[in-house]
């Protein structure tokens, strides 16, 4: 209910206008609210548009392409008489943004005027992004993209080695890819704790993609997890963790000036990178334990420690080590501080504390298990990439 | 609201409208500092926030400061790799990277309502960068005008939705030209009315609009008699004016026009002007247009403690033609001040980031300083009981306090802006 009341000394008076005008002007006054009027129609005329998308390959014409105008669904390119066409109706004068997608496309995006031409020809690429699991997976879970690397390490000379192994062998590429998912990413039960079993679909959770686009390819040397170039990036905005596949490691260590064989790299949510060797395929389990599980080296030397909660594989301190243990049915006993094994223990040691038994994948980097602290984490990453609204 | 939730892959079923989008937001790291170096919103699917941990959270917040999301971080810069085993001990080499300065890409959901994204470290809890994303997603909407979230919000309308078929223009100007001047002929002749007629309140509009207006003012009041003796004295004085009668219209009337300030009746029906500023300041849209509360004297202690924050200025009835103008061309001016100043800002290389943060500071300090004159007055409030008068002194001392707090962090802004403007060869702005 108003309570507030008002007198008309409260409110501010302007002078009185003149109150009248004469009838006359009643029509001239209609009759420029008509030609403005009709002036705004003729500024917002509608018409139509028709958009014909084709494969830029092949210019076949697309059938099913989704078509939006200024970021409404339009509809998708006919298959029936149309040939891939899209006739758009009632579209306003002026300048609008057109978008087109198609699965297996580079999505297209362009301003154009109207009226312009009667018709918009489009020309869609084919994505350099492939899907190697099934798309209904998609939604939640893991994404893991590979990139193939256009170099490789040889250690006899100590040289990065231009190759087109890969990029100039899409097959050979993919079928690296699919083996070390099948013998690694998809088959953790092998390498982790039985006693605490992980999600047992965790293999539908993970979705893999490759990315072959042989004109712009990654470089696993440049820098030490490597680089991929921001055409990727900027396509490929959804990664939880881009993998560059390098075809080989050529040779062991001799050298401290040597390239790193595996390296994984944070840039950021969307841009977190790893690389490794197809011929060193176990490695993948390390560099992911740390891209995909956030799981921290448990060796001594000049890495990143930091506990990781929740679930730690590393602790800041003894006790908090122990307690974990105790609460987790583990033997606290197992708790150790971080140091080196050579028989001169004191060359490394830190103030971070580890569980899991050795061999350590988190430490060897190429052989051994996830003890059951690292399992711990690697299910509760697993889980949590389910959770949530998808 | 979280955006996209009929969004597929890009790659997925053309069939099926993707309108999934992201908010990326570019930072420079430098020595632990944090910058952001752009932000934007485009289409495209953000990664899962859910698996990620680390060393620094990072969040996003709505309009009153609840999280919409939150996510972590490992400290950036650090890359760990491993040297290929050396055959005598069969253990890797351990080889870190680290890059004290760098940029970091975040790619993040994107939601209607997003006001800041900040970052902190949680092993020391200092905030390491915070940033206004909320224009973000209506510069994408400027694109993207009918994409359905921007429908959704209000922030553009859909052109078809608003603007009639042109041959129902014409056919409706005919009828009404014909209509009228029948009418006419009828009244002159048969009633012999003079050639002489009140001017309508459309025409007056129509005869005002041709004037050229400075600025465009949005007059909310469910008093007619307000409502014409206001919107009278802005044209008057050069404003363009455009009024609602309720809160109602006022939302309405805010997703086709954008005035450049609003002048706000606090007690209306059903809508009163507190909840109108509520949504005001809740669309991406609106939320920056200046409000300037008008309203008898009776503000009370939690209109002050909830809103304070959100207007530009507060102005009592009665109040004189003056003072009233005097309050709008305060607020364009600041708006305008600000932005030139802000452009040379930018020339000398200061912090954008801080300069906003100045105007928003001195901006509430200005406002809070006049609530609290206007709470202590004897007359506010009709009748003060024990409580609600111990209540209006809680919520004075805590605006004070807050007046005190920010008073000295704009000095150091100011300090701040100053030495930057002076190590650039620039005049420092006069405080």
């Amino acid at each position: 209910m108003k309570t507030e009341t008002h007198t008309q000394s409260q409110l501010v008076r302007l002078p009185k206008y003149q109150k009248y005008i004469p009838v006359p002007a009643v029509f001239i006054i209609l009759i420029i609210f008509g030609v403005h009027q009709i002036g705004l129609a003729d500024d917002t005329q509608v018409g139509t548009l028709l958009v014909v998308v084709t494969d830029s390959h092949t210019g076949s014409s697309l059938y099913g392409a989704a078509v939006y105008v200024d970021g409404a669904y339009e509809g998708n390119t006919s298959g029936v008489d149309g040939a891939g066409t899209l006739d758009l109706s009632n579209i306003e004068k002026g300048s609008h943004t057109l978008r087109v997608t198609d699965t297996g496309y580079r999505p297209f995006l362009e301003t154009f005027a109207y009226p312009g031409e009667p018709e918009i020809h489009i020309s869609l690429s084919n994505s350099p992004l492939v899907p190697l699991t099934p798309e209904n997976n998609n939604s939640r879970g893991l994404t893991i993209v590979f990139v193939p690397s256009s170099t490789y390490f040889r250690t006899s000379d100590d040289t990065v080695v231009s190759t087109d192994t890969y990029t100039g062998n899409e097959t050979l590429f993919r079928q690296d890819v699919n083996r070390i998912i099948n013998d690694t990413f998809d088959n953790l039960g092998a390498v982790t704790d039985p006693a605490l079993p992980l999600p047992k679909d965790y293999q539908g959770r993970l979705n893999f993609y490759y990315y072959f686009d042989p004109s712009s390819p990654a470089d696993a040397f440049s820098g030490c997890a490597g680089t991929i170039p921001d055409s990727y990036w900027d396509e490929v905005t959804f990664s939880d963790l881009s993998v560059i596949l390098y075809p080989l490691y050529d040779g062991t260590y001799t050298n401290t000036s040597y390239q790193p064989i595996g390296c994984y790299e944070n840039s950021g949510i969307g841009h977190k990178l790893m690389k490794i060797p197809a011929n060193r395929e176990t490695l993948a389990y390390h560099e992911s334990g740390h891209g995909l599980y956030g799981l921290v080296d448990t060796y001594c030397g000049d890495t990143d420690y930091f506990e990781n909660t929740p679930y730690p594989n590393i602790w800041s301190s003894q006790n908090g080590c122990i307690s974990s243990a105790i609460v987790d049915n583990r033997d606290p006993s197992g708790c150790r501080q971080v140091q080196s094994d050579t028989s001169d223990a004191d060359s490394c040691i830190k103030n971070f504390w580890r569980w899991d038994p050795d061999p350590d994948i988190m430490k060897t980097g190429e052989y051994g298990m996830f003890g059951a602290a690292s399992t711990e984490r690697i299910a509760y990453i697993l889980n949590k990439s389910v959770e949530g609204d998808p | 609201m979280i955006l996209g939730s009929l969004a597929v892959l890009a790659t997925a079923s053309p069939t099926s409208p993707d309108y999934e989008k992201i908010l990326q937001i570019h930072l420079n790291y430098q020595n632990g500092e944090y910058k952001v170096i752009s932000q934007t919103v485009a289409y495209g699917r953000p990664p899962n926030l859910a698996i990620l941990s680390g060393p620094i959270e990072g969040n996003i917040t709505d309009t009153k400061g609840s999280q919409l999301t939150v996510f972590y971080l490992t400290d950036p810069g650090i890359a760990v790799g491993e040297i290929a085993a050396n055959a005598s001990t069969g253990f890797l080499t351990p080889y870190t990277e680290r890059q004290s300065s760098g940029t970091l890409t975040l790619n993040l959901p994107v939601f209607t309502d997003m006001q800041t994204f900040s970052l902190y470290n949680i092993r020391s809890g200092t905030l390491l960068v915070s940033s206004d994303v909320s224009s973000t997603f209506s510069t994408f909407c400027l694109a993207y005008p009918k994409d359905p979230d921007c429908l959704n919000l209000g922030i553009i309308p859909s052109r078809e939705n608003t603007l009639p078929d042109t041959r129902l223009i014409i056919g409706g100007i005919l009828a009404v030209i014909f209509v009228a001047a029948g009418s006419i002929l009828f009244l002159t002749k048969r009633l012999k009315i003079p050639w002489i007629v009140p001017v309508s309140k459309p025409a007056k509009l129509i005869a005002n609009s041709v004037l050229v207006s400075k600025q465009t003012v949005l007059v909310v009041d469910d008093s007619p008699d307000i409502i014409d003796v206001v919107s009278s004295a802005l044209v008057k004085n050069g404003y363009k004016c455009i009024t609602a009668p309720g809160g109602k219209e006022c939302l309405d009337i805010l997703t086709i026009q954008r005035p450049d300030v609003i002048l706000l009746d606090v007690i209306m029906e059903p809508l009163d002007g507190w909840s109108t500023l509520r949504q005001i300041k809740k669309n991406l849209a609106t939320k920056s247009i200046p409000v300037l509360m008008l309203t008898a004297n009776n503000l009370t202690a939690n209109d002050a403690r909830e809103y304070h924050i959100c207007i530009e200025d507060y102005i009592q009835k009665p109040f004189q033609e003056e003072a009233l103008f005097a309050a709008i061309e305060q607020i364009l001016e600041r708006k305008n001040a600000i932005r030139a100043s802000l452009v040379m800002a930018e020339k000398a290389g200061v912090d954008r980031e801080k300069f906003c943060k100045l105007a928003s500071l001195s901006t509430r300090v200005l406002v809070d300083k006049k609530i609290i004159s206007i709470l202590q007055k004897p007359d506010n409030g009709m009748f003060m009981t024990g409580t609600v008068e111990r209540e209006t002194k809680e919520v004075i001392s805590e605006m004070i306090r807050n007046i005190r707090i920010r008073e000295i962090q704009m000095e150091e802004l100011k300090n701040e802006i100053t030495s930057a403007f002076s190590r650039n060869g620039f005049v420092p702005p006069s405080w």
